[in-house]
């Protein structure tokens, strides 16, 4: 049940973003970077979709379990500034490809050839950081490893 | 349809059915939409994990598909070139192992009333305008 549930939440965000054009890299830069007018679509888009994510928590109640079962994933597994500081280099990456793995996929989704060698490098980018710290294969306490 | 001429209404249904998700997401199965966390589970997640994140990839990879299927054009987007997007996929995905960064999951934890998650936007933030500024700065080689 889960698994579907997983499978009718991607649909459900994967339609959003295709419909909402969020998928678009050019997105990023037009909102950071103003030119003759201010395109606000990544920033509508996004307080659209906290309201109404803050809706659905509020509606249905948010404990430390699922509703489904299970535990609640907690929200940040690393501590100290790992968190901050991954949250800047993931940006730096955003800022580079004005893709996010979300949105990359999509667009992967079009065959677009672009986002499958974004997506390629993050996969690689994780075996390199795996390798680096000899814990290829191990997932226990890795942060965002429930995902 | 177009409610708005300017297309504004897809952009407000899109939004909601973002966060549709997000919140569905979470609190059915008590899972964040942490997209590069659960690309990462494919490379050794805990027994269950790794199944989930199949669903949910397949159903985001579906997704133009269908939207195509009921009428609604969808448009490839221009990219970044591909010197960019080795390095940013790189950054994204050290990032997600180091700290376990996502757009998607700090949404999640906004919507969890998070004030952290709200920080941490706001740092990934700071670094996508650092990349773009950097970028316009000296090449503008990526994508305009």
């Amino acid at each position: 049940m889960i698994r579907l549930v997983a499978l009718g939440c991607g649909l459900l965000c994967g339609a959003g973003i295709v419909l909402s054009g969020l998928h678009d890299p050019a997105l990023l830069h037009s909102f950071l970077m103003p030119q003759a007018s201010w395109a606000y679509s990544l920033g509508l888009g996004l307080l659209v979709a906290i309201i109404a994510a803050s809706l659905v928590v509020t509606i249905a109640g948010h404990g430390n379990t699922a509703l489904l079962g299970g535990e609640v994933d907690p929200l940040h597994r690393a501590k100290g500034w790992k968190p901050l500081l991954s949250a800047v280099l993931f940006g730096l990456g955003w800022g580079l490809t004005g893709y996010i793995p979300l949105t990359a996929m999509v667009a992967a989704g079009m065959f677009s050839p672009g986002a499958s060698i974004f997506l390629g490098s993050v996969l690689g980018g994780m075996i390199v950081f795996d390798l680096l710290n000899g814990d290829i294969g191990r997932t226990n306490g890795r942060p965002g490893s429930r995902g | 349809m177009e409610i708005f001429e300017n297309g504004i209404d897809k952009l407000l249904l899109g939004g909601i059915l973002i966060g549709v998700a997000v919140g569905l997401l979470t609190v059915l199965t008590g899972r964040a939409m942490n997209a590069s966390g659960m690309i990462g589970s494919l490379l050794g997640g805990a027994e269950g994990v790794a199944a989930t994140s199949i669903a949910f990839i397949g159903g985001i990879l579906v997704a133009p598909l269908i939207i195509t299927k009921l009428g609604f054009p969808v448009q490839l987007a221009a990219e970044a070139d591909w010197p960019f997007l080795v390095a940013g996929g790189l950054f994204v995905g050290i990032a997600a192992r180091f700290g376990g960064a996502s757009l998607g999951g700090t949404l999640t934890g906004m919507a969890r009333r998070s004030g952290q998650a709200a920080v941490l936007f706001g740092a990934i933030m700071v670094g996508a305008a650092i990349a773009v500024y950097l970028q316009r700065a000296f090449s503008g080689g990526g994508i305009t």
